[in-house]
C-alpha cells in the first residue's frame, strides 16, 4: 500500500463506521412504531424504549462525526474562500484545519475525562431502567477522537499538496455505496 | 476581562473563522470554548465542555432529525416524487406556465415527506426540469420554479428548520409544525399564481403552453397513483394534530410507513435503501455537530450578557412590534445569502430571541417568519444553495439563468411575509 493510499484508508474506515451508525435509524423506527401502537391500542409501552432510542441517537451522531468530515459534509461558508487563488486557499485550509483539530482534540480530552468519571461512579440513567451511561460517554469521546484524527490527516494532505477528500479511496468508497 | 469585551471578541473571532472557511460547527465550538474560558475560568470550561455534547444530544425529541431525513430518502427511492409531479402535471400542465406550476405543486407534495429544502430541490429538479426544457420552457422559468419550489421543503411539515428553531428557542415543535401548514399551502398557491402571471411576459413559456388538457379519468388516475404521498402526510400531520402521537413519534411512524412503501417499490434495489441509511447517518452527524457547536457558543455568549443587554437596549426604544419584527428580520436576509438556514438560526437565536420575547411577539409566528427568511436565503446569491443544487442536477443550465429565474419568487416571498405579518391568524389559526 502506498503512502497516499494509507492516508485514505483511514477515511474509508471512518466512512464505513459512519455507515454502520446509519443502521441506528432503522432500529429507532423498529422501536418507536411498536411502542406508539402498543401504547395506543394496548395501553402498554415497551420498557426502556426512550432510553434505548436516546442512546441510539448518541451512537448515530458520534460514530458518524468523523465519516461526515471525511466526506466534507459539515456545513461551511465558502463564498469567499472559493474565490481565492489556490495558494492562499491552501494556507487558509491548513490554518482552519489546525484550528478545527485543536477544537476536536480538546473536546476528546474533556469528554474522555467525563466518560472516565462516569465509569468510576457507574453513572446510570434515571428512568424505567437504570442504563449505564459510561459506554455512551466513551462513544462521545471516541467520536471526537476519530474526528480529530480525520482532521489531522486532512491537514497533512494539504501540507503534502494531496486532495483533501474529493478524490482517492474515500471518495471512491462513497461513490460505490460502501460509504 | 470585561465580559462585554469578551462577547465582542467572540463575535469578531467567529466572523473571521467563518469567512476563512472553517466548518461552522467547529468555529462556533472553538469560539464558545474560548469565551467560556475567558468569562468563567478553566474549571467551568472543563465541566461544560466535557458534559455538553452528551447532554445536548441525549434528547429523545431530537431523534426526529434522522427519522425525517430517512423518510425523505425513502420517498425519493420509492419514486413518490415522480408520481407527485405526474399528478400535478395532469391537473395543471395545460394552463399558462402549467409545467412550472406543476413543479411547484409537486415540490409541495414531496415537501410533506421531506424536511429539507435542498433534498426537495435536488429531487424535483431531476424530474421536472428536463420535462420543462423539452416542452420548450425557458431555462430561467424551469430552474427558477424548481429552485424556489424546493424551499417548500423547509416550511411544509416535517421541517428540519422548525425542529432546529424549536431546539434553539424552546418553542413547542407541535405548535410550530401545525402553524406551518397554512403558510406552506399559501406559499405554493402564491408561487403558482405568480408563475401564471409572469408567464404572460415569457414568450418561450407562452409558446410552450399549447398542451391539450388531460381528460378527467386520466387526471383522477394520476391522483390515485400518488396516494402514498397523501398517506404519509396524513399519517404524520394527522397523528400530530389529533394528539395521537408526538411529532417525533409521528415522524417515526411516517418513516416506518415510508419504509414499507419503499420496500414495495424497490425490490432488487435494496442498495438504494442502504444508501439512504448512510446518507442519513452523515447528514445527522453534520447537523448535530452544528447543534453541539452552537450550544457551546450559546453557553459562552450568554455569560457575556450581550444578548440580555441587547434585548434591554432594543426594548428601551419602545418600537411598535411590527416595526421591531421587520427590523429583526432584515439581518436574516443578509445572513441568509451567505450561510444555510440551520446555522443561521443557531447563530442568531441566542441574541435575537430574547428581543422577540421582550417585545411580546408570538414566538410561533416569529419561527415561521424566520423559516421564510431561510427560504429566501437558499435562492439568493452568492450562496443560494438551491440554485447550485438545481444546477448540479441539471448541468446544462446556466447558473445566471437559474438565479434570474428565482427573482420573481423572492418578490413573492416578500409579499407572503407581509401577508403573514398583517394577518397573524394565517399562522396561528390552527393552534
Amino acid at each position: 500500500m502506498t503512502r497516499r493510499h494509507g492516508l485514505y484508508a483511514v477515511d474509508r474506515a471512518l466512512v464505513l463506521l459512519g455507515s454502520a451508525s446509519g443502521v441506528a435509524t432503522l432500529l429507532m423506527i423498529l422501536i418507536v412504531v411498536p411502542d406508539v401502537l402498543a401504547r395506543k391500542f394496548l395501553a402498554e409501552t415497551i420498557p426502556a424504549a426512550s432510553e434505548v432510542n436516546i442512546h441510539l441517537l448518541v451512537l448515530l451522531i458520534f460514530l458518524g462525526l468523523a465519516g461526515a468530515q471525511a466526506q466534507q459534509a459539515h456545513f461551511t461558508m465558502t463564498a469567499l474562500v472559493d474565490r481565492l487563488p489556490a495558494p492562499p486557499r491552501r494556507l487558509l485550509g491548513i490554518a482552519t484545519g489546525l484550528a478545527s483539530f485543536a477544537f476536536a482534540g480538546f473536546m476528546t480530552w474533556m469528554t474522555a475525562g467525563k466518560a472516565w468519571g462516569a465509569f468510576l461512579r457507574d453513572e446510570v440513567t434515571i428512568g424505567t431502567i437504570a442504563l449505564s451511561v459510561w459506554p455512551f460517554r466513551m462513544i462521545v469521546a471516541l467520536g471526537f477522537g476519530l474526528l480529530a484524527l480525520q482532521l489531522f490527516l486532512q491537514v497533512l494532505r494539504l501540507c503534502l499538496a494531496l486532495p483533501v477528500a474529493a478524490t482517492g479511496p474515500a471518495a471512491d468508497a462513497a461513490d460505490s455505496g460502501c460509504a | 476581562m470585561d465580559p462585554a469585551i469578551v462577547g465582542y471578541l467572540m463575535l469578531g473571532g467567529l466572523c473571521l473563522l467563518l469567512v476563512a472557511g472553517m466548518p461552522i460547527a467547529y468555529a462556533l465550538g472553538l469560539v464558545g470554548l474560548s469565551g467560556l474560558a475567558a468569562t468563567r475560568g478553566l474549571p467551568s470550561l472543563e465541566f461544560l465542555a466535557g458534559s455538553q455534547p452528551y447532554t445536548v444530544t441525549a434528547n429523545l425529541t431530537l431523534i426526529i432529525i434522522p427519522l425525517s431525513l430517512f423518510m425523505g430518502h425513502l420517498a425519493l427511492t420509492a419514486g413518490l416524487s415522480e408520481r407527485a409531479f405526474a399528478a400535478a402535471r395532469a391537473w395543471v400542465g395545460h394552463v399558462r406556465g402549467g409545467l412550472a406550476i406543476a413543479s411547484v405543486f409537486a415540490c409541495a407534495g414531496f415537501a410533506t415527506v421531506s424536511g429539507s429544502s435542498v433534498a426537495t430541490a435536488a429531487t424535483m429538479s431531476r424530474i421536472a426540469v428536463p420535462h420543462m426544457l423539452r416542452a420548450g420552457y425557458s431555462q430561467r422559468m424551469a430552474a427558477g420554479a424548481v429552485a424556489a419550489g424546493g424551499t417548500l421543503g423547509v416550511l411544509i411539515p416535517p421541517s428540519g428548520v422548525l425542529v432546529i428553531y424549536s431546539l434553539a428557542t424552546g418553542v413547542s415543535l407541535t405548535k410550530l409544525l401545525v402553524a406551518a401548514v397554512v403558510p406552506g399551502i399559501l406559499t405554493a398557491i402564491v408561487y403558482a399564481a405568480g408563475i401564471h402571471a409572469v408567464s404572460r411576459f415569457d414568450a418561450q413559456v407562452m409558446a410552450a403552453t399549447r398542451a391539450a388538457p388531460e381528460p378527467m379519468p386520466a387526471r383522477l388516475r394520476s391522483l390515485g397513483r400518488s396516494w402514498e404521498v397523501v398517506l404519509l402526510f396524513v399519517i404524520v400531520m394527522g397523528a400530530i394534530y389529533a394528539g395521537f402521537a408526538t411529532p417525533t413519534e409521528a415522524t417515526a411512524v411516517g418513516a416506518g410507513a415510508a419504509l414499507l412503501i419503499a420496500l414495495r417499490h424497490t425490490a432488487g434495489r435494496r442498495r438504494e435503501l442502504v444508501r439512504g441509511l448512510v446518507d442519513t447517518g452523515v447528514s445527522t452527524a453534520a447537523i448535530f455537530a452544528l447543534i453541539i457547536g452552537s450550544g457551546l457558543f450559546s453557553l459562552g455568549f450568554a455569560t457575556t450578557q450581550i444578548p440580555q443587554n441587547a434585548a434591554a437596549w432594543v426594548g428601551s426604544f419602545d418600537l411598535p412590534p411590527v416595526l421591531l419584527l421587520v427590523l429583526v428580520l432584515l439581518p436574516f436576509l443578509v445572513l441568509g445569502a451567505f450561510i444555510d438556514g440551520l446555522s443561521m438560526i443557531l447563530l442568531t437565536m441566542p441574541t435575537v430571541f430574547p428581543v422577540i420575547q421582550q417585545a411580546g411577539i408570538d414566538p410561533v409566528l416569529f419561527g415561521i417568519l424566520v423559516t421564510k427568511m431561510t427560504e429566501i436565503g437558499v435562492i439568493t446569491p452568492p450562496v443560494g444553495l438551491n440554485v447550485f443544487v438545481v444546477k448540479g442536477a441539471c448541468p446544462e443550465l446556466a447558473i445566471g439563468q437559474v438565479f434570474r429565474g428565482c427573482v420573481p419568487f423572492i418578490g413573492m416571498e416578500f409579499l407572503l411575509i407581509a401577508l403573514l405579518i398583517a394577518f397573524p391568524f394565517l399562522t396561528t389559526g390552527l393552534l
